[in-house]
């Protein structure tokens, strides 16, 4: 039972967690601008029109949502003749510190804008000077001295407020379930033919005398389908070892290998066989794509094993991998969230996991009831996404004005 | 033919690599050790001169930024996985490394979710018959998909049949894939043979 006291505890640490995972990246870029100002301090210079004489209409403006260092400049030119023989546009930039103006930017003219981002100093005035020149370099037009400008860092980037929105709902949905599960509550996940199959595969090759090979992919550690792929590969390593079969995995990535490794050592500790454990069926092979292709398709065909697991992130090996594996004549299986790859494994493979199918085999092989909790919590963050599609798609139809950058803020 | 060696290299190893059509034997398996063996020492390579030496070494020696002696030490805990007795220290940086996926997590909500959402929301009902399907295509499509990947009901009734259309759009998507990429591929295979021909033999020009 938890007391109040440790569930206040887990509450502020999750509490935390959201803060640093949600909150900080919503926070204009990274902290490196910690000499940042007080928006309220600096002075209020933006959106100031300053060369509007009927014929060019010239803006200035801190750059909004980012993290200092940068100045919007914007052109709207009304006089036709002038529109018809500008081509090019000349900035000249000077800093209250400085004696003159200089050149900061040489540009084609149809851009309409630039963002100043050359030596840019927050808290620094800066006024500008644009010339709009025709093919030849002959100056068309000269707006007056424009400015001053200040660039300053925001606290807030307000465009990803639906991000950290649909983070806040996703993360809670999520932990909810994952709470739910905990506490015992029994959850029914929908069977996959592909789970099903991967017990099967096992079991013939325990009954051939054949090694299973299992590729997990070539993801680092953080990736989510490398992960899905581990607690997979947990499961598996049971199996094998309870039925004394022999698995051959090559890996891609280092750090994936070292918790690879430790997780089929575990794998055949929790069966009560660490003796069968061979660590030399354990090992990196390399870290380029094709040469780890190469190189497994080889083993392929050397063992002639009984079954190939392709299960993690794939790329372009993906179809050589299941070609090489499919002419040895095993079962193959295969599961990717690279969506580019896995029509070859649809093609080459007997059972493929598609997209996140992979997430779910990995809870439900797992019998864990965290990553349970976490895929029924999936589901329902799915079925809050399809409302909101369909509620938007019918505020759109209606008219209501903003809908088409609602939840991009503009980007 | 050409006398230059690093193409006959080349060539002859293209051969090697090519005989594993056949079967498994020998030749393919001399030059996939080679490959395998020159990447893993070009990795080294790459590793010291493009991350190591710039982004660690130099910094922390020539310009002092002892900040990095952190992850210097968080690496060097990787190591101890070699000692039975103190393997356990390496689950550190392990924990480290797999804790900070949730740094993705923003990033993936935000390309994956809302971006796809508002793009679908914004399809565009024109006045012409096409375009309308269009959208009616691609809203139905994304519905019926995301029905699909939905594992806390059973496929029966509606939502099997609305599965099953999420399922066949599915599969008519990654046909397509496929279909364009085996062009790739055989653009590639064109790319080899005409090494051999033109580069290596010179019949071809």
């Amino acid at each position: 039972m938890l007391t109040t006291k440790k569930l206040q505890t887990r509450f502020f640490l999750l509490l935390m967690t959201l803060l640093v995972v949600v909150v900080a990246p919503v926070f204009a870029e990274e902290a490196q601008t910690s000499s940042a100002q007080n928006p309220e301090q600096a002075p209020l210079v933006t959106l100031t029109p300053v060369a509007d004489q009927g014929s060019v209409l010239v803006q200035g403006m801190d750059s909004e949502n980012d993290k200092g260092g940068s100045i919007d400049l914007s052109w709207e030119i009304r006089d036709p003749v002038i529109s018809a023989n500008a081509t090019k546009i000349q900035i000249f930039r000077k800093a209250e510190s400085d004696a003159e103006f200089t050149e900061v930017k040489h540009m084609d003219i149809s851009a309409l804008k630039y963002a100043d981002k050359k030596e840019v100093q927050d808290n620094i005035k800066y006024s500008y000077i644009l010339n709009f020149l025709d093919k030849d370099n002959r100056k068309v037009y000269q707006s007056g001295v424009m400015g001053p400008f200040v660039a300053y860092p925001q606290w807030f980037n307000t465009s990803k407020f639906a991000t950290l929105f649909f983070a806040f709902i996703t993360i809670a949905i999520v932990l909810l379930f994952i709470q739910l599960a905990k506490q015992g509550k029994k959850f029914y996940v929908r069977p996959l033919g592909g789970i099903k199959a991967i017990e099967d595969a096992v079991g013939r090759a325990t009954e051939m005398g054949k090694p299973c090979v299992y590729v997990p992919g070539i993801s680092v550690i953080e990736d989510i389908a490398t992960l899905a792929s581990i607690s997979i590969l947990s499961k598996i390593s049971e199996v094998i070892a309870n039925y004394q079969s022999r698995i051959v995995i090559p890996n891609y990535d280092p750090i994936v290998y070292s918790v690879i490794d430790e997780v089929v050592k575990s794998a055949y500790v929790k069966a009560g066989r660490p003796d069968a454990y061979r660590s030399e069926d354990v090992y990196y092979l390399t870290g380029r794509q094709f040469a780890y292709a190469s190189g497994i398709a080889g083993l392929m065909a050397r063992e002639k094993p009984a079954a190939n697991f392709f299960l993690g992130w794939f790329m372009a090996e993906s179809l050589i991998l299941a070609e090489a594996g499919s002419m040895t004549g095993a079962i193959q299986i295969a599961g990717t969230d690279s969506i580019s790859q896995i029509p070859f494994f649809i093609v080459a493979c007997d059972y493929t996991l598609i997209g996140e199918e992979l997430y779910a085999a990995a809870a439900y092989m797992g019998q864990d009831v965290r990553l349970l909790g976490g895929l029924k919590g999936q589901d329902y963050v799915k079925l809050f996404l399809m409302l909101t599609l369909i509620v938007l798609f019918i505020l759109k139809l209606c008219g209501v004005p903003g809908i088409d950058t609602i939840l991009v803020g503009g980007n | 033919m050409s006398t230059n060696p690093w193409i006959w290299i080349g060539a002859i190893l293209t051969l090697l690599v090519f005989s594993y059509l056949w079967k498994e034997n020998p030749f393919y398996r001399l030059a996939e050790h080679v490959f395998v063996g020159i990447s893993v020492g070009y990795l080294v390579c790459i590793t010291w001169f493009n991350v190591l030496k710039p982004k660690l070494f130099n910094p922390l020696i020539i310009d002092h930024e002892y900040i990095l002696i952190i992850p210097f030490i968080i690496s060097i805990l990787m190591l101890f996985r070699f000692s039975s007795k103190h393997g356990w220290i390496s689950f550190w940086p392990l924990a480290f490394l797999i804790g900070f996926s949730g740094y993705a997590i923003p990033a993936s909500i935000d390309a994956n979710m809302l971006k796809q959402i508002q793009a679908t929301v914004n399809v565009s009902f024109g006045n012409d018959f096409m375009s309308i399907l269009n959208a009616t295509i691609i809203l139905v499509g994304t519905l019926s998909c995301l029905i699909y990947f939905y594992f806390s009901i059973p496929h029966q009734g509606v939502i099997g049949r609305v599965a099953k259309l999420g399922s066949m759009l599915l599969m008519i998507s990654f046909g397509a894939s496929f279909g364009f990429t085996v062009m790739a591929r055989i653009s590639l295979l064109i790319g080899r043979i005409l090494f051999l021909l033109r580069d290596w033999l010179g019949v071809v020009h």
